[in-house]
């Protein structure tokens, strides 16, 4: 009758965003881990602000010092600050994380939708593709880029960024294989929609959920294989703090200072846990199926 | 079956092929002469020009690839830097890490298969729940820093284990000694993915309508776990294995490098630090071909236990 | 008269379900004498197949049962999970509707019968080989020495419900539930297995309890039908009555709907439906406090909508809900 009337109701997008979002604060556990996960990513962008010290300074007084008032969680070998270099160690887990995550999904959902929506040989050439990308584990690649460009952040997360890939394309795949069955696909053939309109506009719209959920337990690996390839010298390299770079470094003081190896490890388990918390979480809220 | 089996042999020497080329260009692809690398960072013409020769630098790509691959089928990968044959550098190294990954299998099926069958048949009890949040923190603390605190709990602390280093298998309690740290850290994050997918897998075989018809035919619920459920998600739960391969395979290079464990692993880290093209280029094909011959073992363990596949041959 | 084999009274089935109870039986009574054929008949979600499978608590956890069902001399529902698996598989055994899935994918059909018989009966695993080929000889598989070491997948949908038959009558059981034994099959297969039900009770006396939404399927095999509704009965007689003169209006509609021959499944591939009743099954949340079928019934007034109408005989063997019964 009047135009104003309940809006919220008659819209169905926002009806489900509101479904969604009640069914997500009935979760403790995943509202934890965006609220940790919130913490990280704006201590890794803030980090010039929040850091007590900066980065690389040294104090000369206090090296191998514990933790005081000066500094909260003690120095290293250097006599650098622990927290800042944890803060500013904070920026390369995160952005490793977040843009190996992009780049495996912008490379690998188109070719996994076309794979699954075209079939046929173009799907048993990507099938191979993704074969042979499978054959190569994350630290081969990861030192294979690093010999052919040299080792540094930027390569390490083109390295994770490819080692996710193979999962994304089979996750993309399946889905555009499963949604080219829906009742709109032939609808929009009907409407003279091209390929290229029912792959973006119908397809890709109804698996954002899926991989929403996917990119969230990506980041997790990403982090941790950042921090692995940072301990191995492939990834950031020192003196630019990075939780990898900061255990490559205790682990020739672990008998004087161990704690040096326990923080920014914590740090990378918390932040590991909350974004697997946070992706169990939607999951769950996107698939009620999966629960009870 | 013998069309599934030649089909996956086929698909797997395809992507053996696409792997090696990837392989060999990504080498090619390094800023820098390799004939410089080779002579001994000599600069004389002549000298570079009979070494060029000599690894048919001066012929296309292609003969240079044929002529890699070549050798590489009969075993020679080449010499490295210090003119030592890579081929048997790898082949004295590999079985250390073998050993090590074979333990780490072992512990990671032992554990994660029983605890992921747990969870689902209690599924919402306490079990349950302790054992997905073990899975969760197994998932999340990286191995090698798990390896430090190892290091530092039982070796630098308690003197219970040594801190690093490997002892050959002829003296098998020194052996195990050594490797008890090691398996353990590369276990946990294998055993938290099979606890994971152990656990779904039997979520949706219990549920299935077979359950119920097996729960009808009056089978205890031993029986009816054991036999109906079990039998189904492992099936499902062995070809997970073969793609965790590539997890294991990192994860030996991280662990071999903390616990100073002359292996493969430690070998490709060294390849890369010291520079050395060939063998860089020999360790990436070996991990490369192990990836995909296990995986293709694994596939054809996957159709013998399948009968769907195993009768037919039809496509998995 | 003898007193029946099974006699269930005042059965209610409840699930819990996060987002509140549904009531999928309420308070329904009936029998089951030794021989006879009871077919209970109704719309998808009316509670026939639950009723059922609480009688052997085949029901998932949520699930909460209250009433009695003497089996035999023994109440089912009070029965230890123990005394229960003994008398599953073995005194009452299922036929379910899916052969596709209600058989393991990865065991032996041989074995599959083969586990009922070392189960309940001991036999050892040549007298449970031989007695397997007895049985799937029994339900008229042709070769069945061969058909014993072959996989699920391996058979057609019919030859995967005679395994079920088989499975079901390995230990002669007392009562046979057969749960939308033929809905999944083709319908010239469909008559086969009904044919071979109906040889089974002649041949073995063996009581069977057939659901179904097909009236057709009934008429066939039954001596007595019960009709439910919304999880309650809406009308029992013997098959002949319930045909000739049907008293509830949903019974009527029920048979103004049977699908014709061959018409089988409609172009989605969805089982045939009864259309011809206007309206749809109420929601099971909370129990309605009226005749739930007012809704749909021509004859609802206001008696209908507001009092729930208790069962009363307009027959001697014949029971109805309705305030307003008899044929149109």
């Amino acid at each position: 009758m009047s135009v104003v009337e309940a809006p919220a109701i008659t819209n169905p997008r926002a009806r489900r965003r509101m479904l969604l979002r009640k069914r997500f604060m009935r979760r403790p556990m995943a509202v934890a881990g965006l609220v940790v996960v919130l913490v990280f990513v704006v201590t890794a962008i803030f980090a010039p602000l929040l850091a007590p010290y900066g980065a690389g300074a040294t104090d000369f007084n206090a090296l191998l010092a514990h933790p005081s008032s000066k500094h909260l969680l003690g120095t290293d070998e250097l006599g650098r600050d622990e927290l800042s270099r944890l803060i500013w160690g904070a920026r390369a887990s995160i952005q490793a994380g977040f843009f190996a995550t992009v780049l495996a999904m912008v490379v690998a959902v188109p070719i996994g939708l076309v794979a699954g929506y075209y079939r046929g040989w173009i799907d048993t050439v990507i099938a191979r593709i993704t074969d042979v990308l499978l054959a190569f584990p994350f630290i081969i690649l990861a030192v294979g880029l690093a010999a052919i460009l040299g080792p540094s952040l930027k390569n390490a997360t083109i390295a994770l960024g490819v080692a996710a890939m193979p999962g994304v394309i089979r996750i993309a795949r399946g889905e555009a294989l499963a949604l080219r069955e829906e009742d709109y696909v032939p609808a929009a053939v009907a409407n003279g929609a091209n390929d290229f309109t029912i792959i973006f506009r119908h397809i890709l719209p109804n698996m954002t959920s899926t991989l929403l959920v996917q990119a969230t337990l990506i980041i997790p690996g990403a982090i941790i294989g950042e921090a692995v390839l940072s301990f191995l010298g492939l990834g950031v390299q020192p003196p630019t703090p990075s939780w990898g770079v900061m255990l490559q470094d205790a682990q020739s003081y672990l008998g004087q200072a161990p704690r040096l190896a326990v923080y920014p490890g914590l740090a990378i388990v918390l932040a590991s846990i909350a974004f697997n918390v946070l992706g169990d979480g939607l999951r769950d809220i996107f698939d009620p199926r999966t629960t009870r | 079956m013998a069309g599934f089996l030649l089909r996956k042999v086929g698909a797997a020497i395809v992507v053996l092929l696409l792997a090696s080329m990837l392989v060999f260009l990504g080498v090619r692809a390094i800023p820098g002469d390799p004939a410089i690398a080779l002579g001994a960072e000599s600069r004389d013409p002549a000298v570079l020009a009979a070494i060029r020769h000599k690894y048919l630098l001066d012929r296309p790509l292609p003969v240079q690839y044929a002529h890699w691959i070549w050798l590489a089928v009969h075993g020679d990968l080449g010499v490295d830097q210090r003119d030592l044959s890579v081929s048997h550098t790898i082949v004295s190294r590999l079985p250390i890490s073998l050993e090590l990954a074979f333990l780490s299998m072992i512990v990671a099926v032992a554990f994660g298969i029983p605890a992921g069958v747990i969870a689902a048949v209690r599924r919402g009890k306490v079990s349950d729940y302790a054992v997905t949040t073990s899975a969760l923190v197994g998932l999340s603390v990286p191995h090698f820093w798990l390896g430090l605190l190892f290091i530092v709990w039982f070796a630098v602390d308690l003197h219970w284990l040594p801190a690093n280093g490997y002892v050959s298998v002829s003296h098998p309690v020194a052996n195990l000694e050594h490797l008890v740290m090691p398996c353990i850290v590369l276990a946990l994050g294998l055993a938290a993915v099979l606890m994971r997918q152990m656990r779904a897998s039997m979520l949706i075989s219990l549920s299935a309508d077979y359950i119920r018809t097996a729960r009808a035919k009056g089978l205890s619920e031993q029986t009816v776990i054991l036999r109906h459920a079990l039998r189904n998600s492992l099936i499902t739960v062995t070809t997970v294995i073969g793609l965790q391969l590539g997890a294991l395979i990192s994860g030996v290079v991280i662990t071999e490098t903390i616990f100073g464990i002359a292996g493969f692993g430690a070998l490709t880290v060294e390849a890369v630090n010291q520079r050395d093209y060939t063998l860089i280029q020999g360790v990436v094909l070996v991990a490369a071909t192990g990836y995909v011959v296990v995986n293709l073992a694994v596939d054809v363990v996957y159709a013998f236990l399948n009968p769907r596949i195993r009768a037919s041959g039809a496509r998995a | 008269m003898a007193e029946p084999l099974l006699e269930v009274t005042d059965l209610s089935v409840r699930f819990d379900t996060d987002d509140g109870p549904v009531h999928a039986v309420d308070k329904l009574s009936f029998t089951l004498d030794r021989g006879e054929v009871l077919g209970i008949v109704g719309e998808s979600g009316c509670g026939k197949s639950v009723t059922c499978m609480s009688l052997v608590r085949l029901l998932p956890e949520t699930a909460v049962i209250s009433g009695r069902a003497v089996f035999d001399g023994t109440d089912l529902l009070s029965l230890s999970p123990r005394g229960l698996r003994a008398i599953r598989g073995r005194d009452i055994s299922f036929v379910f509707q899916e052969p596709m899935t209600s058989l393991n994918p990865v065991l032996k059909v041989g074995r599959q019968i083969g586990e009922v018989l070392t189960k309940h009966l001991g036999a050892s695993r040549r007298e449970a080989r031989e007695r397997t080929i007895e049985l799937l000889h029994l339900v008229r598989i042709p070769a069945p020495h061969r058909r014993l070491d072959e996989y699920p997948h391996q058979l057609s949908g019919g030859m995967r419900q005679r395994v079920m038959i088989a499975m079901a009558l390995a230990c002669n059981p007392k009562v046979l539930i057969a749960d939308e034994p033929t809905t999944a099959l083709d319908v010239t297969i469909q008559a086969g297995v009904l044919d071979l039900m109906r040889d089974v009770r002649e041949r073995l006396g063996t009581s069977i309890v057939l659901i179904t939404h097909n009236l057709g399927v009934v008429a066939d095999i039954a001596d007595r039908v019960l009709v439910m509704y919304a999880g309650r009965k809406a009308e029992e007689a013997p098959v002949r009555d319930l045909y000739a003169e049907p008293q509830h209006p949903y019974t009527i509609g029920l048979l103004g709907s049977i699908p014709l021959p061959f018409e089988g499944e409609t172009e989605d591939g969805e089982r045939p439906r009864l259309r011809e009743i206007p309206g749809r099954v109420p929601s099971l949340r909370e129990l309605p406090t009226w005749c739930a079928f007012a809704d749909r019934c021509p004859r609802a007034d206001e008696l209908t909508r507001s009092t729930v109408p208790e069962l009363r005989y307009v027959r001697p063997d014949h029971l109805v809900a309705c305030f307003h019964p008899g044929p149109e």
